[in-house]
């Protein structure tokens, strides 16, 4: 017997949407927070190991079978590295140990797993390699070289980089990231805090946290968990396509430019779903916007590699190498600025709603126009008695008389400069100047306009010079008045 | 090692080292001491929250659901027929779920009448109301498994921060406290804005911060630990409630 008369309907006892899960928070919240929030804090480790408080020496273990752990270099969402000494063969290495305490143990044991497989297929002078990978109480952990630089957001905190040096940079990164295409094997993770620098300031591309080989695909990730950093996300990953190709990683690679171009991501929400939100529901700002010394060739190479559709981004890495080194070397680009007309209909699509609504708007002002024109001519009734005699004017075209041929605009400029002061006289009519187009190649006016127009040059200098134009027509090679 | 109302846990590694809990108390003795009905009845006034309102979504008034609710525990309690349980694993709150049922079942096929909880009902009727009022759950969309379950998790947080809170009333740290457990959610407030309220240096900000979630942590443990027979049922617990939440 499960009846309702229970009153209250779903949204309407939305107190509010969490700021950090997206969830959506009823009035019955314990004391107004969100429960799962409260619950996944209360799965963190119980011990002194606290991710809040950093790194801590003496909570942190020495002694790692072969290694010995001598400083926490960095945390993220897949383990911790560790500065450490391998002793069997005397050398200093980065040691990725899973974190502890993951409630979803047997899952993150897995996708670390195939992490460090993954990396460990890959040789390439840009990808940081890995030695060995090794279990130890139920946790993984692998070794890799140690690159002494520091990670490329850090790097470009302490020292601004040219925008030639962004280019070059991602231009490498693009082709290591080919280089693991043709190998079957996605990244998934691009974000300047997985580029690492070396003392030459070449960049590695480390963390596979959430590559996995191609073959595999959805024998693990494919699951509703959102994997990733939201601001250098691709769309597809944020709402959980299970599609995620090549494309994705190419996101990747623009949102990193993006950041060096522009000094911030693409994306930037107060909270991770507010900036889900902005990714999935708004377009990117031009760069060039942000930063005037990006120039028109390179903000399109950029945003290309951040459209919202996979097949409009650039299709293989090794393409947007071949665009960022064509810019490098000052040649034409192969990408394309998004038209208006492109843009509209994407935002048609993405916005349905309110296209509807200003349609609607529209059409409505347009109705509202009509009505109140026929109600002016229903209260104004013409009759041949009241016509008042019209004063109409016609300026014809001017001539370019010039030897520059480039100068042809200029003289189509005054005739629609003149046209528009014209037509704000509410007591003259303005001949269109299609009307007076035909006139452009009579011969007879090509003579009259040249002498007049050598007359009347200092007059049309400047377009300021436009506003002492008296009511009547002093201007354009024969004016024409009529009644 | 933590002592609190008899229960003995203690976080190793990330494990409750798990000794004695209300209801395993309950379990051991088979409802047969005065200690173990003294038990279930604290469990059942915690968490009657969660039986009323699978009750309400069957259909029933608000006056019969309370009468049914309270003829519950006291049949519940007069009774102390835990065989259930162990067709339950052991969990409170599964044991509960499935006693209700089979309580209304009966109730509804032979009208029986509803025994009243001998003049002392275990929950004041002024507080059924003033949470019948606040009953602001997406309760439309919901089977009344699902508002019992989701109410039992919420009851749990409820438990764990009313405790929570007590223990800084207690030390004089309240107004610290009302800040500080707003970063259990989110980043709001700054540690640099409660520093600066407090007049405390902001590493002394997240050092109790990081106390406090510690000390949430381990407090949503014991809660949990409570209401399971086995530790090993703490963590499943906690997944199960995330996943509750979650849909």
């Amino acid at each position: 017997m499960e009846v309702s008369d229970y009153p209250k309907s779903a949204d309407a006892n939305v107190n509010r949407i969490c700021g950090k899960c997206g969830s959506r928070i009823f009035a019955d919240a314990p004391q107004g927070f969100c429960g799962l929030c409260l619950f996944k804090t209360g799965l963190g480790p119980l011990g002194e190991d606290d991710e809040s408080l950093g790194s801590s020496p003496v909570a942190m273990p020495t002694d790692f079978d072969d290694y010995e752990l001598l400083k926490e270099i960095g945390r993220g969402g897949q383990g911790v590295v560790y500065r450490a000494r391998q002793k069997s063969l005397n050398r200093t290495v980065a040691l990725k140990v899973i974190g502890g305490g993951h409630w979803d143990r047997e899952a993150h044991l897995r996708r670390f797993r195939l992490e460090a497989e993954a990396a460990a297929s890959l040789n390439h002078p840009f990808i940081v390699p890995i030695h060995e990978i090794r279990e130890r109480d139920g946790c993984c952990y692998f070794s890799m070289n140690l690159i002494e630089g520091g990670q490329l957001d850090e790097a470009v905190k302490r020292q601004v980089i040219s925008i030639r040096r962004a280019v070059e940079l991602i231009a490498k990164l693009a082709r290591t990231v080919h280089y693991a295409h043709e190998n079957g094997i996605l990244h998934r993770d691009i974000k300047p805090g997985n580029v690492l620098l070396d003392k030459e300031g070449e960049p590695h591309l480390t963390d596979f946290g959430l590559a996995r080989l191609v073959e595999t695909e959805g024998s693990v990730t494919r699951t509703t968990e959102m994997l990733g950093t939201p601001s250098y996300m691709a769309p597809e990953q944020a709402n959980g396509n299970a599609e995620v190709t090549a494309a994705a990683d190419i996101y990747g690679l623009g949102a990193v430019l993006y950041q060096l171009l522009t000094g911030a991501p693409p994306f930037v929400g107060r909270s991770t779903y507010e900036t889900v939100r902005l990714l999935l529901e708004t377009d990117p700002r031009q760069p060039r916007l942000l930063n005037p010394k990006v120039d028109r060739d390179l903000s399109t190479i950029c945003l290309k590699c951040l459209e919202k559709d996979p097949q409009r981004r650039y299709l293989s890495a090794l393409a947007l190498v071949e665009d960022l080194e064509r810019w490098l070397r000052h040649e034409p680009i192969q990408a394309r600025r998004t038209g208006f007309v492109t843009r509209g209909s994407k935002w048609l699509r993405r916005k349905p709603a309110i296209a509807v609504s200003v349609a609607s708007l529209v059409a409505l002002i347009a109705v509202l126009a009509i009505v109140i024109w026929n109600g002016e001519l229903f209260r104004q009734p013409p009759s041949n008695a009241a016509v008042v005699s019209e004063r109409s004017i016609a300026v014809l075209p001017f001539l370019n008389l010039s030897d520059d041929k480039a100068n042809a605009y200029f003289a189509d400029g005054i005739q629609d400069e003149i046209l528009s002061r014209l037509s704000k006289i509410a007591e003259l009519k303005v001949i269109s100047r299609t009307s007076t187009e035909k006139y452009k190649s009579n011969s007879e006016w090509r003579i009259f306009s040249k002498a007049k127009s050598r007359r009347q040059a200092t007059r049309f200098e400047s377009p300021s010079s436009l506003s002492m134009l008296p009511p009547t027509p002093t201007c354009g090679p024969r004016p024409m008045i009529g009644k | 090692m933590a002592l609190w109302n008899g229960v003995s846990v203690s976080a190793q590694n990330g494990a409750v080292a798990f000794t004695t809990t209300q209801w395993s108390v309950v379990l051991d003795a088979q409802g047969e001491s005065p200690s173990a009905e003294e038990a279930l009845e604290k469990l059942c006034r915690a968490y009657w929250w969660p039986l009323y309102g699978f009750v309400r979504r069957q259909g029933y008034s608000p006056e019969e659901a309370q009468d049914l609710t309270q003829g519950f525990f006291a049949m519940l309690l007069e009774r102390r027929d835990l065989d259930a349980v162990r067709r339950e694993k052991g969990r409170l709150r599964s044991y509960l779920l499935a006693s209700l049922k089979n309580f209304l079942a009966k109730a509804r096929r032979r009208a029986m009448t509803i025994k009243r909880g001998e003049g002392r009902p275990l929950v004041p009727l002024e507080e059924l109301l003033v949470r019948e009022r606040a009953d602001l759950e997406p309760a439309d969309t919901l089977s009344a498994d699902r508002i019992y379950e989701r109410r039992w998790a919420l009851t749990v947080l409820e438990q764990v921060l009313e405790r929570l809170g007590e223990e800084y009333q207690v030390a004089g740290n309240g107004a610290l406290f009302e800040q500080l457990k707003q970063m259990l959610t989110n980043d709001r407030p700054s540690q640099a804005k409660i520093a600066q309220e407090f007049g405390m240096k902001e590493n002394a900000v997240k050092q109790a911060f990081h106390r406090l979630r510690q000390r949430y942590r381990l407090l949503l443990r014991e809660e949990i630990a409570q209401t399971v027979a086995v530790p090993s049922d703490v963590e499943d617990e906690l997944r199960h409630f995330i996943s509750v939440l979650q849909t």
